[in-house]
């Protein structure tokens, strides 16, 4: 390996492939995405896996890119690389750039679950890699010979790892396909999300609010039960006390004791003391200094394939997190003169299985318009064309229905179901459950067939597949193989759905307005601040585009999209 | 308190129940493992219980014979409480005692399998992850190579790829011969 430092060469051919790294100083490691953040190190690459150019001045960036610019592009975390070139450089969409941790997930997707570069670089090669001089750029500013190194040696072996990869991909055009479709273009629009907006004085609010109750429901039980209420011995012995035969003081214990006894005083105050405490030190003002800037902007970050089924993933802040309450998604606001909209599709995962099992009702059922999918399913299930969404048989069609991909049985469908009963509804026996079941696959059975079909195929070839050819391998010693057989292509073929239309939507609004207004995905919800001079034909664009990807992969299934929208993220929360 | 066997030994140090050290004595090649699961303590041995599955199988379709090999462990019983000083001295003559054991066991071994990161730490200085299925020294065993591996827990519970790929890479170093 030679390092070249500042060196000039001859501009690359389209035929070239160059691994890519860049390094930063200063970088802050909840805040590696933000463009904002950290000071320009180094950008190294090499095009024959032997010779390291390394720019370390950023005003040496653009003439290395313009030399570099036509030939294939490799980086390890291109979400990472690409965010910050854009900052040095124009950096365009290129069409051909590979990310080798993303293609390793698109390869080994169950079968291995660490794709860092040292990690590949150790299965590969044999070769150990620890990364300790990474961070000596978090708190230095000039290069030292080792950072110099460092940095040279992840651009090596980048390169390296991507030759293996070629050859590879050169038998799995599954792999490959996959990512030219669906991951590559749904990376360039994460990288191009919008800052998400947030109302910081009303979240510092709530965190002061909940820190004050905690503090108060602390000195009243202190008072009142001579208690420290923090302490689960502590609210166990008193439990007891009060004639509660109990193994523990969790929250689903303690829920399903105030259900049976509708009310009693220390148990809420327990309840109500954890929820504070909780919120306040997850989402209290220390989070929120680390996560928002004090303009009220905020950057969550995103994984293109996180999950072994390729969904996506927000981390750091997890947008997908955000407590499921009114008052914290409020604070996800819109910018001035714009709008939340909040599309989701209704029912993607039955919908998918229709597909997939090719039940004929089933696929009957996604047709029907104007109506939920689970009301269609709970009619046919009950021989009842009146039942509603309202009816409390529309649960357990629900749960059947969402359930039968994670390979459901007749004691998780009676748990689920006396989880979500209502106060005063008989408990479901497991007699009743197995019968649901029993009747379900009865109306059907396509959906059985294809549930044997899927356990069988896993056995002897090890993986299963969406529709779009995304892989992913199962694990033959963990018990959960057979139900994850089930669940990863449809779970894949949501994320593979979701991605397209991501994608999708961010080039048609290119095209129209020049600019891409969503701010985060949400497992099959996108999510966008629009200007409301444009909302409408947005929102009718959005719709259209998120529909046609779901059909043109699942063909002759119907998918329905549901929008939301307002002044805040709450909005969604309507009807939930 | 595990269900052990009726018939096991106690540990001269601390007085728990162990399980004694499985596999052939006359081999070349050993296994060590860090704490047994529950299934090992039914069968009274080590690396013999439902929880190794995984390595039988593996090893198995790879031609090894899981019990050709010679097991052992670090801690052939369950960890003591730690709480107290005397506890923790009293734990620490037992790793002592445990580890001469071991090594004495490892003295005429060429090929050594490391299982789960607290081993893999111990005897080769990286944490399983970092360096599973590659060939490496240890500076306190004597053998020709000695090979980290995950925890057959994990590979219960997760994914399977890597410890077959070092399961694959161990095998391939015994043939070279």
């Amino acid at each position: 390996m030679k390092i070249h430092l500042n060196e000039s060469h001859l501009p690359l051919t389209k035929k070239d492939i160059v691994a890519i790294d860049t390094e930063l100083y200063g970088m802050n490691s909840d805040r590696l995405h933000w463009n904002n953040e950290g000071k320009f190190a180094s950008m190294q690459y090499t095009f024959d896996g032997e010779n390291i150019y390394v720019v370390d001045q950023e005003s040496g960036v653009q003439g290395a890119m313009d030399l570099i610019i036509d030939a294939i592009h490799v980086f390890h975390n291109a979400y990472f690389d690409v965010i910050h070139l854009r900052r040095w450089c124009n950096y365009p969409d290129k069409g051909n750039m590979y990310d080798t941790h993303l293609l390793e997930k698109l390869l080994f997707s169950g079968y291995y679950d660490s794709f860092g570069l040292a990690d590949l670089v150790r299965r590969y090669f044999g070769d150990i890699r620890e990364k300790e001089t990474r961070e000596e750029f978090a708190t230095k500013s000039t290069m030292t010979k080792e950072m110099l190194e460092y940095s040279a040696l992840d651009a090596f072996d980048t390169y390296r790892v991507f030759m293996k990869q070629k050859e590879l991909l050169s038998e799995r055009r599954d792999a490959l396909k996959v990512w030219k479709v669906v991951d590559q273009p749904a990376l360039y629009a994460l990288v191009d999300l919008l800052p998400t907006y947030i109302d910081i004085e009303t979240w510092n609010k709530i965190a002061d609010e909940n820190e004050q109750k905690a503090l108060e429901i602390k000195i009243e039980a202190e008072q009142r039960w001579g208690i420290n209420i923090g302490s689960t011995m502590q609210v166990q012995k008193i439990l007891t006390a009060r004639g509660f035969s109990v193994d523990g003081s969790g929250e689903k214990v303690l829920h399903r004791l105030l259900k049976r006894k509708q009310k009693d005083n220390f148990i809420e105050r327990v309840l109500e003391y954890r929820y504070c405490s909780k919120r306040a030190s997850t989402y209290g003002k220390s989070w929120n200094k680390k996560f928002f800037d004090p303009d009220g902007t905020s950057r969550p970050g995103f994984n293109v394939s996180e999950a072994m089924t390729g969904r996506m993933s927000s981390s750091k802040f997890n947008l997908q997190n955000i407590p499921a309450e009114e008052k914290y998604r409020a604070c996800v606001i819109a910018s001035p003169d714009c709008k939340i909209l909040v599309t989701d599709y209704s029912a993607q995962e039955p919908r998918i299985t229709a597909y997939e099992s090719q039940d004929p009702l089933l696929i009957k059922m996604t047709q029907i318009t104007g109506e939920s999918i689970h009301v269609s399913v709970g009619r046919e299930l009950f021989n009842d064309p009146n039942l509603s969404k309202k009816d409390k048989r529309y649960k357990a069609a629900k749960g059947c229905n969402l359930g039968i991909q994670y390979g459901l049985t007749a004691v998780g469908l009676q748990r689920d179901l006396n989880d979500k009963k209502e106060d005063g509804e008989p408990d479901v026996s497991r007699e009743e459950a197995q019968e649901l079941l029993n009747q379900y696959f009865s109306k059907f059975p396509g959906v059985k067939t294809w549930a044997y079909r899927q356990r069988s195929f896993v056995k002897s070839v090890g993986y299963v597949t969406t529709k779009m050819g995304r892989r992913a391998y199962l694990n033959p010693h963990n018990w959960q193989s057979g139900n994850n057989a089930l669940n990863s292509p449809i779970q894949g073929g949501a994320a593979d759905i979701t991605k397209l239309a991501l994608s999708e939507i961010r080039k048609e609004s290119y095209n129209r307005w020049g600019k891409w207004y969503c701010f985060g995905v949400v497992h099959d919800e996108i999510d966008f601040n629009v200007p409301n001079e444009i909302f409408d034909e947005h929102k009718e664009m959005v719709e259209k585009i998120m529909i046609d990807c779901a059909e043109r992969i699942y063909t002759g299934i119907k998918f329905e999209v549901e929008s939301k929208w307002g002044d805040n993220w709450a909005c969604k929360m309507e009807e939930e | 308190m595990a269900i052990v066997r009726t018939d096991s030994k106690e540990c001269p140090v601390c007085g728990l129940p162990i399980l004694d050290f499985g596999g052939l004595r006359k081999t070349d090649k050993m296994v060590i493992t860090d704490f047994s699961d529950k299934s090992d303590y039914q069968s009274g041995k080590i690396l013999q219980g439902e929880w190794n599955r995984p390595l039988y199988q593996e090893l198995s379709k790879r031609g090894l014979d899981l019990y050709s090999m010679r097991l052992v462990s670090l801690y052939p019983h369950e960890k003591p409480s730690t709480q107290t000083k005397v506890a923790r001295l009293r734990w620490k003559d037992c790793c002592d005692n445990w580890m001469e054991k071991l090594l004495q066991e490892a003295k005429t071994k060429k090929y050594v399998l490391c299982v789960g990161s607290e081993v893999t730490k111990f005897f080769l200085g990286y944490g399983d992850i970092t360096c599973s299925g590659i060939p490496l020294k240890s500076k306190y065993l004597s053998a020709d190579m000695v090979m980290g591996i995950q925890s057959l827990s994990y590979v219960s519970t997760n994914s399977s790829g890597e410890f077959c790929l070092a399961l694959d890479n161990f095998v391939k170093e015994i043939r070279k011969e």
